[in-house]
């Protein structure tokens, strides 16, 4: 196991690696210079910054340069908003949007893996045909578009919860389950496909011969085998819940670091959107690796064959 | 039993044709396939919306006296009507006919980042899984790689980097769509490599290139109808996406998800903005997802019996 | 006379798929003794396993059904039952071993976990006495180091070992009735020989009646006391080890007997292979199943359906040429003419 971890982290590292030297040559080909940007900054500031960044010398130093500015978490300077560092706007917006998008993951999570289970201990009949109509509308809206539509018919119309805005629990609730439905009918279909194809399997028929309970052949045999693949797309459905905070937070006005990237997209804020990406990455190539490793525990199978490679 | 008359006993001897005509008449794989899906209405009834939609974009533009980007100040924001069907926007340009010309630009950035998708994953997957050992290897670093990159945010920044537009739209969401393909072509590769009829065409000196086209794509071409199925859905996903962020199609060119996102900004006071190009965005995704479904299920050689 | 243990009357199973239904079993009557083993042959995909299953009650339903019939075992009425009096049947009193040892056992369990779960599903025991039954269980399948492999996975269990510890599940609260489904048809030949003797141990220890189904002759020859053979979802022949083998009646038992190599067959003799497939299940023949792909086949084997007739007390087929006026042929196994 301990092997096993090691090398999943050096991978991670080195995805990490990857990503800045890329995002590095991408900054190198944008048009037009960091801190020559649209809105001129004045001379000795530039000056300044530039030396700081090393933006005076040659190509390989500047990425020498850059690479240790990231070692030791280092970003940047926005380019539209003036004294401010990249790490601090992540500092003071990222709490936000981590909390929308746990908020949206977990209840992803459970509603989706209860509708798969559901659906597939129920396999033909009616509970199946609502919890797969549920996870085919979610998957075929769009965040932005369910956000939408809720904050008119739920928000205006009805007046249930808030509109805009991120103050109390009520602000949580349509923007969490807006972001959270895609993930959640992902969730629900591959837990059903996972738990039919395990209910098929030849153990769970020795399981029954065994006399065991339905329930208990269900939960003790068939959802442990049966999210096993679901565990892997873990951080794909992370990615996707991390980019729909980028919309989800620009519709209801909430003041994340999703709101951030979009309007640094917007106004071309060169460094913020570097920033932004390396930092994302990070999120998301350490949750691979916690899903890894997650998935080293819950399937025996899977440390012994790395061992023997 | 001593009723019987003598002359049925009379022997007759084996009738083995008889025997093999009682089996199912064989149908091949496809006619198969297709009978399969027949039978499954709600994939059919998408089907038949696809169509329709698809039949509607090409026509769709020509069915209203106007033109995309057509601008009346006289008409500036008015709900549907008799005149316009779908209503205006904030130009007073004509929502029907925005939304059918839009159906082209996101059906066809939809159907062309697919396909590319499809076919870089496949070369990809195939070489990969064909040659296995060292090459396999090296070339499933790379996707395991490319896997953990955040897809969207590498789109973003291409599309920072280059000219806005559709061209644009399709590189940067292939540019990285292609790695769940190639996994699975590889994986499938893997698996025909051993089975007995590549062998023995390997045997009998046929070339890579030519098992690789001739014996293997053929049976992955299942696997990959669904897959494109799957695909198409999640790039019109994807440019809706980008639309909203502002990294989509540029004015006064319109696609599903650039309208949808202009009528968010207006979905309080003039919700049928939103409307109409969401339904038309969520009706192709449902169908297409359902057709592939349908299709896999359809396709799937294991239901077969 | 020997005790009955297990009773089954017209037996019919189906299968209600898309295209039709698929009558699987149709009507299949037989019974084990105490102790004994009886074994089930027969062509792939001729109902064997969905008529033990049958018997467990293990048919996936939908679509399966058990249609008609009745199933008596050690005095109880097995399809009456609730499924909750069922599940006190299984795994106590009946145990079932499967054909594939590298899919039956769950991945994610220990081996102790597996057979312990079982134990105190049907015993009062702790989970302390569970595990030490468990252990001496897996010794008694001859594991090496039992106690220390009780706590390992089963993908660190070679084919064998494994199918040692699905006997281990089945037979782990002292089962009546141990089915085996092709037990050795995944394993190695050395390996098989080795699983059957371990039955064989088993049984006389615990003196359990063995249902077996195989393909192999040679594991019939070396186990059973008698064989059931089945085509197209019924029994055709059934008889002692020795009548089947030596004094076989229907025209599919000596194609059977002919096509799989046997211990006791002179080396040079070819082995013949049954032409041609059998009758699809959706729509049965009405007359014997068996006369399109018969030698012997006579005009009314293919309008009506034989009845079963008794050749002694223990020994009864279904076939035509068991008839007065029917012709004489000559037996192609050991050259004897029926009478
Ligand atoms: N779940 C099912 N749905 C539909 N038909 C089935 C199902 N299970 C079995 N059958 C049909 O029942 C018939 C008998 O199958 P069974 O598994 O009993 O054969 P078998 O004699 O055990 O063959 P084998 O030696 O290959 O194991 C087959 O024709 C099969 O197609
Ligand atoms: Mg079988």
């Amino acid at each position: 196991m301990g092997r096993y971890i090691g090398k999943r982290f050096l991978h991670s590292i080195f995805t990490l690696f990857i990503i800045a030297t890329v995002t590095f040559i991408l900054m190198n080909l944008m048009p037009g210079k960091p801190f020559t940007g649209e809105k001129p900054i004045p001379e000795e500031i530039r000056k300044n910054m530039e030396a700081k960044y090393g933006l005076d010398k040659p190509i390989h130093e500047r990425y020498v340069i850059y690479m240790k500015n990231l070692l030791r978490g280092d970003l940047g300077m926005s380019m539209v908003h003036k004294h401010r560092s990249v790490g601090s706007i992540i500092k003071e917006r990222f709490p936000i949007s981590a909390s929308l998008g746990l908020r949206a993951l977990s209840f992803a999570l459970i509603a989706g893996l209860f509708l798969g289970i559901i659906a597939a201990v129920n396999h033909g009949k009616t509970w199946d045909y609502v919890s797969m109509i549920i996870a085919v509308i979610g998957v075929s809206v769009p965040s932005f578009i369910i956000g939408g539509l809720l904050q008119y018919f739920v928000g205006v119309k009805l007046r249930l919860f808030p509109v805009t805005g991120w103050e109390s629990f009520k602000h949580t609730v349509i923007p969490s389950f807006a972001l959270g439905l895609g993930t959640l009918a992902v969730m629900a279909r591959m837990m059903r496909t996972s738990m039919l194809d395990v209910l098929n399997q030849d153990y769970i028929k020795t399981a029954k011969a065994k006399g065991l309970p339905r329930r208990a052949v269900v939960w003790r045999h068939g959802i442990r085998n049966a999210i096993l693949p679901v565990v892997t797309i873990l951080g794909p459905l992370v990615a996707g819940i991390t980019t729909g905070t980028f919309v989800v937070e620009n519709i209801f006005a909430i003041p994340g670091l999703g709101q951030f990237l979009v309007s640094s997209v917007n106004q071309n804020d060169y460094t913020l959107i570097m920033g932004l990406t390396l930092f994302y990455s990070l999120i998301l190539v350490t949750m691979n690796f916690i899903v890894d490793i997650l998935y080293g525990i819950v399937d025996p199978r899977i440390t012994l064959v790395e061992r023997k490679e | 039993m001593s009723a019987i008359e003598l002359e049925k006993f009379k022997p007759i001897g084996m009738d083995i044709e008889d025997s093999e005509r009682i089996t199912r008449p064989s149908l091949t794989y496809w006619q198969d396939a297709w009978r399969r899906l027949k039978m499954n209405k709600l994939a059919m009834v998408s089907l038949y919306v696809l169509i329709g939609i698809v039949i509607m974009a090409i026509i769709g533009p020509y069915l209203r006296p106007y033109t995309f980007d057509e601008q009346d100040y006289m008409e500036i924001f008015s709900p549907p009507s008799k005149d316009h069907w779908f209503g205006t926007d904030d130009l007073g340009r004509d929502l029907f006919v925005r939304v059918w010309m839009g159906a082209r630009v996101s059906l066809r950035i939809g159907f062309f980042a697919a396909l590319i998708d499809i076919v870089v994953g496949m070369i990809y997957g195939g070489i990969s899984g064909y040659f296995g050992g060292r090459t396999d290897d090296i070339m499933m670093r790379i996707v395991d790689i490319l896997y953990g990159i955040p897809y969207m945010i590498i789109v973003i920044l291409l599309m920072i980097l280059m000219e806005p537009g559709e061209l644009t739209l399709i590189i940067a969401m292939s540019i990285t769509g292609w790695v769940g393909t190639a996994r699975l072509v590889r994986g499938q590769v893997l698996q025909l490599k051993n089975q007995e009829f590549v062998l023995a065409a390997k045997t009998l000196g046929a070339s890579p290139w030519r098992i690789i086209t001739k014996h293997m794509f053929p049976n992955i071409l299942g696997i990959m109808i669904v897959q494109m199925t799957m695909d198409i859905p999640g790039a019109i996903f994807s440019e809706a996406f980008l639309s909203y962020i502002g990294l989509g199609i540029k004015l006064p060119n319109a696609s599903w998800g650039s309208l949808a996102s202009d009528g968010i900004k207006q979905v309080v006071e003039r919700p049928w903005m939103l409307i109409f190009p969401a339904v038309m965005i969520s009706l192709t995704m449902l169908s297409f997802n359902i057709l592939g479904d349908g299709l896999r299920d359809a396709l799937d050689p294991k239901l077969r019996n | 006379m020997a005790e009955k243990l297990l009773e089954v009357n017209d037996l019919k199973v189906s299968f209600f798929t898309y295209a039709g239904e698929v009558q699987a079993v149709r009507g299949v009557s037989f019974h084990v003794n105490k102790g004994e083993t009886l074994a089930i042959v027969g062509e792939s995909g001729c109902g064997k396993s969905v008529t033990v299953h049958s018997l467990m009650r293990l048919i996936p339903s939908p679509p399966g059904k058990i249609k008609e019939g009745s199933i008596i075992f050690d005095g109880i009425d097995i399809i009456s039952l609730s499924e909750k009096q069922m599940n006190e049947v299984r795994g106590s009193k009946m145990g079932m071993i499967f054909q594939d040892p590298m899919t039956s056992l769950n991945p994610t369990m220990t081996i102790s976990q597996q057979i312990m779960e079982g134990i105190m599903r049907h015993k009062d025991v702790s989970k302390k006495e569970a595990f030490e039954e468990a252990i001496r269980i897996l010794e008694l399948v001859e594991i090496p180091n039992a106690r220390k492999r009780a706590n390992n996975y089963p993908h660190q269990f070679s084919g064998g070992m494994r199918q040692r510890v699905m006997i281990a599940i089945a037979i782990a609260c002292n089962p009546m009735l141990l089915i085996a489904d092709e037990p050795t048809t995944a394993l190695d030949v050395t390996i098989q020989a080795q699983i059957i003797d371990l039955m064989k141990a088993i049984q006389k220890k615990m003196n359990t009646s063995i249902i077996l189904i195989t393909h192999d002759l040679g594991v019939v020859a070396d186990i059973a006391d008698r064989v059931n053979v089945m085509y197209a979802g019924e029994i055709v022949e059934s008889g002692t080890l020795n009548e089947i083998f030596y004094d076989p009646y229907h025209p599919y038992t000596w194609g059977l007997l002919e096509s799989v190599p046997r211990l006791d067959m002179a080396e040079d003799k070819p082995l013949v292979p049954i032409p041609g497939t059998p009758p699809d299940l959706l729509d049965p023949p009405k007359g014997c199943p068996f006369a399109d792909r018969c030698k012997y086949a006579m005009v009314i084997c293919k309008e009506q359906h034989p009845e079963m007739t008794s050749c002694s007390k223990t020994h009864k087929v279904s076939c035509w040429l068991t008839h007065p006026d029917a012709p004489k042929v000559e037996r192609p196994l050991g050259g004897m003419k029926i009478e």
